[in-house]
């Protein structure tokens, strides 16, 4: 089965999965009333919004099989949409309710009834959810304490919701109603069951230990782990694993990295990362990963990968640390005797900020590589391009065949938004264009 | 670029979500005229009386009148009966009298 032939299986049963509730209780329910539209309306959203914030957690529970076809850092994007509308269904619900009648006071979440107060439960529960994650930077929350609190106010609002939509007892009051609620909740723990006791429970007897960790360029880290007593996991080039630091698998200092290294592993199976200083865990507990220190990884994940991609040649456009999946994607084209040209525009803001540099100029005499540096900040007698990643620059670089390359490019989100522009712009197919987005919150 | 297709899914699945619960309120409203909201805030008094009236038949009544064999529905002579019982029998107030009485009623 192709790629896009599984994505449209999966997106299909996402759907539904969403509509499966309100179609059961149009089926089911206490059939034509004499409750306004407004209310039925209503109650339609709220259905709705049940299976939404049920299903949340596996769109991000590391599930190779559903992600790969999308891509995890798609699927995160994917997850914080649906969370803004989840939200938008679960308080439009009430709203709605209020608009018929319903007291003000439904939203105050103690002394009501069981209905009223789980529905307000859950409904701030969820407010809870999405302004700590969208306001996380803001309010100075560390990434393991915002994802400790992601997941208990997940599971607050679920717990509430199924509350709530057991105690309105007026679709869900029949026994196919009641059956098909209950395998979302059933649902909803197995994937927590899975994600945070199973996996990380799996994962404790395949440790991996620090072999070398080095300073190569200002504020980068270069990180090479092997696994202890087992063969690792193989990987594709341009994918990405979470690393794991801590006194177990069960620790909350849990990190999406790029992998560095060739896809073509050497006998011990070691891989390597590149970490810049850019956080509070990167920053303070990376640089003191000692060798021998044991850490787990977990992979690997991403659809940002030349694999299965029949093009005549690349072109890999890297933003400072951004650089990481291309040098596993050009480690990997070496090994691999992989002739197709590259063309490599690698943008930083100073010659220190550029890891591997010297290596990519090496990797010129096995492969056809081109190199375009593009720096901000140049050094005085800088010959080379200047400034950002444009529509005019990729002009004069781009090969004269481009329209049958593929696009890669990894930076700064700000970077990357602009650099698919000027690609557009320029004239490559959008649908050539892939980026890495891993600022998950 | 996977990042606005994404985008532009989510939109289109939001649409159709929302289309999809108007219809749902099309086929579920067709009964005719209409009523106000009934659930919840009016559920509630009536939701707290019947435990309050539970709660109060335990205390006065439960030790030697097991409630099964007082619960059900009560015809407004049988209702009358067991208000004139009530008022003359045990400590209960008036207003006590009526929610037990509602809650055996069922009312």
């Amino acid at each position: 089965m192709t790629l896009f032939a599984r994505a449209a299986g999966w997106f299909g049963l996402y759907v539904i999965l969403i509509v499966l509730p309100v179609l059961v209780g149009s089926a089911t329910g206490p059939g034509p009333t004499t409750r306004s539209l407004l209310i039925e309306f209503s109650a339609g959203l709220g259905l709705l919004a049940f299976p939404l914030i049920l299903v949340q957690f596996a769109l991000v529970s590391r599930v190779k099989v559903s992600s790969r076809p999308f891509g995890t850092d798609a699927l995160v994007q994917f997850h914080g949409y649906m969370g803004f509308l989840a939200l938008a269904l679960a308080l439009l619900h009430p709203l709605l309710l209020n608009v018929e009648g319903l007291p003000l006071a439904a939203w105050i979440p103690f002394g009501g009834s069981l209905v009223a107060v789980s529905g307000a439960f859950a409904a701030w529960a969820l407010v809870a959810l999405v302004l700590t994650t969208v306001l996380r930077r803001r309010l100075a929350l560390s990434y393991e304490v915002w994802r400790a609190l992601h997941m208990a106010l997940s599971v607050i609002t679920t717990v509430a919701m199924a509350v709530h939509v057991l105690a309105v007892n007026r679709y869900s009051s029949t026994g196919t109603m009641r059956a098909v609620l209950a395998s979302y909740l059933v649902m909803f723990g197995a994937a927590l069951v899975m994600y945070r006791v199973i996996r990380p429970l799996r994962m404790q007897s395949r440790a991996w230990t620090v072999t070398s960790n080095a300073a190569i360029a200002a504020g980068t880290h270069h990180l090479v782990v092997q696994p202890v007593q087992h063969r690792g996991f193989s990987f594709e080039p341009g994918q990405f694993a979470w690393l794991t630091t801590g006194r177990s698998p069960f620790s909350p200092q849990q990190h999406p990295l790029s992998i560095a290294s060739s896809a073509e592993r050497p006998e011990d199976g070691a891989i390597e990362f590149a970490i810049r200083e850019l956080g509070d865990w990167s920053g303070t507990v990376v640089p003191n990963l000692a060798p021998g220190t044991r850490i787990w990884v977990d992979g690997a994940f991403g659809a940002f990968t030349t694999e299965r991609k029949a093009a005549q040649g690349f072109v890999m456009i890297a933003g400072g640390i951004g650089i990481v999946p291309m040098r596993s994607m050009l480690l990997t084209m070496r090994d691999r005797d992989d002739r197709r040209h590259v063309l490599l525009i690698y943008a930083a803001h100073d010659p220190a900020r550029m890891p591997f540099r010297d290596e990519f100029e090496g990797l010129r005499t096995s492969m056809a590589l081109d190199i375009v540096d593009v720096l901000e900040a140049p050094p005085p007698g800088w010959n080379g391009e200047r400034g950002y990643v444009t529509a005019e620059l990729l002009k004069r670089h781009l090969p004269r065949q481009f329209r049958r390359y593929h696009f890669f490019v990894c930076g700064p989100p700000a970077m990357m938004d602009a650099v698919e522009e000027a690609l557009v712009d320029a004239g490559a197919p959008a649908a050539s264009i892939d980026s890495e987005r891993f600022n998950l919150v | 670029m996977r990042h606005v297709a994404v985008r532009r899914a989510a939109l289109i699945l939001a649409t159709v979500f929302v289309l999809f619960a108007g219809l749902f309120a099309w086929m579920a409203g067709r009964g005719g005229s209409h009523e106000q909201i009934s659930i919840a805030i009016e559920e509630a008094p009536q939701a707290a009386a019947e435990h309050r009236g539970a709660a109060l038949y335990d205390t006065f009544c439960a030790r030697c009148h097991p409630v099964e064999t007082l619960r059900g529905p009560l015809n407004e002579e049988r209702y009358r009966e067991l208000q004139e019982f009530l008022r003359k029998h045990g400590k209960s107030s008036d207003e006590e009298d009526r929610l037990i009485l509602d809650y055996l009623a069922g009312r």
